[in-house]
């Protein structure tokens, strides 16, 4: 168990955003092939705090805030409710034009078309944390069209160390379901954790979503709804019943 | 201690972090289409760090920063700090335009700015020892 929590701490990498100025936390938006632009705004929020993050959008665009993951004290996925808000910097705080009672999930919870300007995600309504959590807030601005495209199924095949974790990242090109199969593990009877999320801006480790403990065999073993996006991943984690490294491969469907 | 230090003192007992924002009008203030609007930003800047404060322009004008009030106790001008007009970017205020100054009752940083919205920001240079109480009034276009 001490394992496990390890790992997912290491997964979950985050830096800690707070009411005050903080210019230094990573902001540079990434492009993707369909001209959208994403941000991400990772940190730590606490019971009772309220926290915003400010971004530009330079022309028409629909603007998704997407409240992927929400990871407690013990370093597992929480399911635990909180607002979160669209709006305009204003005085100390971000002036909120919309607000949304959000789970974390792989779907934007707020889609809002607007113009070229300065907007706010805002994170509050925290009182139902037991404790800090690790947040991930998918910040993205894209055109109304989007380019259709077909599903796809990546496989992932690679070696789990003892007490380690792998991931990998896989794109989605339109709103659908993401699916993940254990479809073999070298150790016999085990089981490992197997976890969806969004990547982080280091690009290391998953900001998880959801995760489940699975044996190879049926499945899926865990799908959720995702948005449009080429940042989401999938981790093996060790839970702690693997003896030794093991070789692992899964199956991903995604839009 | 000035009058006005007196009277934040307990407001940053009350408010601890930050910051209280109001409106009112300055017939006296920089005016590039109409009668200008004064935003107060009161806050505590803490040692080794900086706040900031948003705001929209909603036409083209003159923003003026007069930061009136610094409650380091050491009298008008003693303690400098920076001053800065930006964007509001990512969890903190990315300054365009920033001077070092102390407070005092004239306007310390002035800039024409198109509609949009934009963050004043107060940050330790260095010299504040001790979390102190600030007063800035932000003059905008209406």
């Amino acid at each position: 168990m001490r394992r496990l929590h390890a790992i997912l701490l290491l997964l979950a990498v985050a830096t800690a955003g707070c009411g005050e100025d903080q210019p230094d936390l990573p902001t540079a938006p990434s492009v993707d092939t369909s001209t959208a632009i994403n941000e991400l705004f990772e940190g730590v929020v606490n019971p009772g705090a309220t926290l915003f993050y400010s971004f530009r959008v330079t022309a028409d665009r629909n603007v998704t805030l997407m409240l992927a993951s929400l990871v407690g004290a013990d370093a597992r996925p929480l399911d635990v409710p909180v607002e979160l808000g669209f709006g305009i910097p204003q005085g100390t705080g971000c002036g909120l034009i919309r607000t949304t009672s959000a789970r974390p999930g792989l779907q934007a919870q707020i889609d809002y078309g607007t113009t070229a300007g300065t907007y706010c995600v805002n994170l509050s309504g925290t009182s139902g944390l037991s404790g800090p959590a690790t947040f991930a807030i998918r910040i993205r601005h894209e055109p109304s069209e989007l380019p259709d495209a077909a599903p796809a199924v990546v496989s992932f095949a690679s070696q789990l160390a003892l007490g380690g974790f792998s991931t990998r990242s896989f794109p989605a090109t339109r709103k659908g379901t993401a699916s993940v199969t254990l479809e073999s593990l070298s150790q016999s009877g085990a089981r490992v954790g197997v976890g969806l999320g969004l990547q982080p801006l280091s690009g290391a480790g998953c900001h998880l979503s959801r995760m489940v403990e699975v044996e190879p065999g049926g499945g899926p073993h865990l799908s959720m709804p995702v948005d449009i996006g080429t940042t989401f991943c999938v981790s093996v984690i060790d839970v702690g019943q693997l003896t030794s490294s093991a070789s692992f491969n899964i199956r991903i469907d995604h839009p | 201690m000035t009058r006005l230090t007196r009277v934040l003192a307990p407001l940053a007992l009350l408010v601890p972090l930050v910051a209280a924002g109001c409106e009112s009008e300055n017939p006296s203030g920089p005016s590039a289409g109409g009668v200008p609007v004064i935003e107060t930003f009161i806050g505590t800047l803490q040692v080794g760090s900086s706040a900031f404060y948003s705001f929209t322009v909603p036409n083209e004008g003159d923003v003026s920063l007069t930061l009136v009030e610094l409650g380091d106790g050491m009298g008008p001008g003693a303690t400098i700090v920076g001053l800065g007009i930006g964007s509001p970017l990512g969890t903190g205020c990315t300054a365009g335009v920033s001077i070092s100054t102390g407070a005092g009752s004239r306007a310390q940083l002035t800039q024409t700015m198109t509609p949009g919205v934009y963050c004043a920001k107060v940050s330790d240079t260095g010299q504040i020892t001790i979390p102190v109480n600030f007063a800035l009034n932000i003059s905008r276009p209406r």
